[in-house]
């Protein structure tokens, strides 16, 4: 039986009917030189999906999560309401002042937890809000650092920094800025690799959704953050 | 209106890594994932519901790397592939024996023509069917599978039947 090298892939991909799915099946049991045509269309396949599959497992860059974010935003503006953000609004309304990083979390169950907001006490996390760049890191404490995504300016005007803290336990915060103090606005905790990299979960449409509630602009360019933020080094 | 952001964000971790296989660069990857999550949002992309959105956005990542790609060539440039962002899988393998051997797929993939590793990509990465491929790329069903196959076995012939059961 005379079968093409497209007819075997589609067998080995399981893209053929029964029918013929049978036929070929058959071929391959009785003649060697069909059955290694099949394994070398076989290796083929799994030699590219060797190389490229962990390409997957990298965590998407924060810059490029953000970009597409906002160009979200902008285009599809209806904010949706998930059954997350009403779990968070109730911990709000509870009340809570955050003491220091450990203090943030508020309940750990189905991830991600949600976490309490309040004005910002600590003298370090102010000072790393003020004066780290987006897309720097600075030391918060000897376990996390702390990574700023981005600035920006809510519905309102209020200047406003997207924050991860990663360490032992990570979180994403949204800080503003109201006349002289800092407050934490909303908090999510996060899962990170190993490597401490941000792997995206259902916190991002948590923030997504938050963003949009409160208005959001896009990220702030450079000399933008620079101008709102004198305190950033050149 | 049906709003597509909530997929796109789902989609990026495999945008990304089709964008990266693609053009091997991670900030140029970058680059054309954000500007094709624009396009679709926009609406400019031409987005047709009878195909999944995975694919038409696969397919407006490739048409957008193609576009630089042309751009570059007729100004003389290239992008410096130098730092090389696709190589994860070699680079992260411990074992000697199968990192030459994922290295050495590397090299043939990087050796076929670029007709039959986008192909590669497509399908075998990324598990979009012959037929979705196809409307994707504009090409009869029948050209993308024997594209396809050439790729496969060409890949095969290169390590040799027997490097099979390191994958």
């Amino acid at each position: 039986m005379d079968l093409d090298d497209e007819t075997l892939m589609a067998f080995a991909d399981g893209a053929l009917p029964d029918a013929a799915f049978a036929r070929v099946a058959s071929a391959v049991e009785a003649d060697p030189e069909v059955a290694a045509r099949l394994n070398a269309l076989v290796l083929g396949k799994d030699a590219a999906r060797a190389v490229y599959g962990p390409l997957l497992d990298r965590p998407v860059p924060a810059r490029l999560r953000r970009a597409v974010e906002a160009a979200i935003a902008s285009a599809e503006p209806a904010p949706r309401r998930s059954p997350r953000w009403v779990g968070w609004a109730v911990a709000a309304a509870l009340g809570g002042i955050v003491a220091g990083p450990a203090g943030y979390l508020l309940s750990r169950g189905d991830a991600p937890a949600m976490m309490v907001a309040g004005s910002i006490a600590e003298p370090g996390l102010r000072s790393l809000i003020e004066t780290v760049r987006s897309g720097g890191v600075a030391a918060l404490t000897t376990d996390t650092d702390f990574v700023a995504v981005a600035s920006f300016r809510d519905g309102a005007g209020a200047l406003c920094r997207e924050i991860e803290l990663l360490g032992p336990q990570s979180s994403l915060l949204v800080a503003c800025s109201d006349d002289d103090a800092w407050t934490i606005r909303m908090a999510v905790v996060i899962a990170t690799t190993e490597s401490g990299d941000y792997v995206p979960a259902g916190e991002l449409e948590v923030v997504g959704t938050y963003l949009d509630s409160i208005g959001a602009g896009p990220p702030l360019s450079d000399d933008a953050e620079r101008a709102a933020l004198p305190g950033i080094a050149e | 209106m049906t709003t597509i952001g909530p997929t796109l964000i789902q989609l990026l971790p495999r945008l990304r890594r089709y964008a990266v296989a693609l053009c091997r660069v991670g900030d140029v990857a970058d680059d054309l994932v954000q500007t094709a999550c624009e396009r679709a949002l926009a609406g400019a992309a031409g987005i047709r519901a009878e195909l999944p959105l995975d694919v038409w956005m696969f397919r407006i990542v490739r048409n957008l790397w193609y576009d630089r790609l042309r751009r570059l060539r007729t100004r003389g440039e290239e992008i410096d592939i130098t730092t090389r962002d696709d190589l994860v899988a070699v680079d992260g393998e411990r074992d000697p024996e199968r990192r030459l051997l994922l290295r050495r797929v590397m090299e043939a993939i990087d050796r076929l023509p670029e007709d039959q590793r986008e192909l590669i990509l497509l399908v075998c990465v990324e598990d979009v069917s012959y037929r979705d491929a196809a409307a994707a790329l504009d090409l009869p069903i029948g050209t993308v599978m024997s594209r396809l196959a050439r790729g496969r076995k060409r890949i095969a012939d290169e390590l040799g039947i027997e490097s099979g059961r390191l994958l």
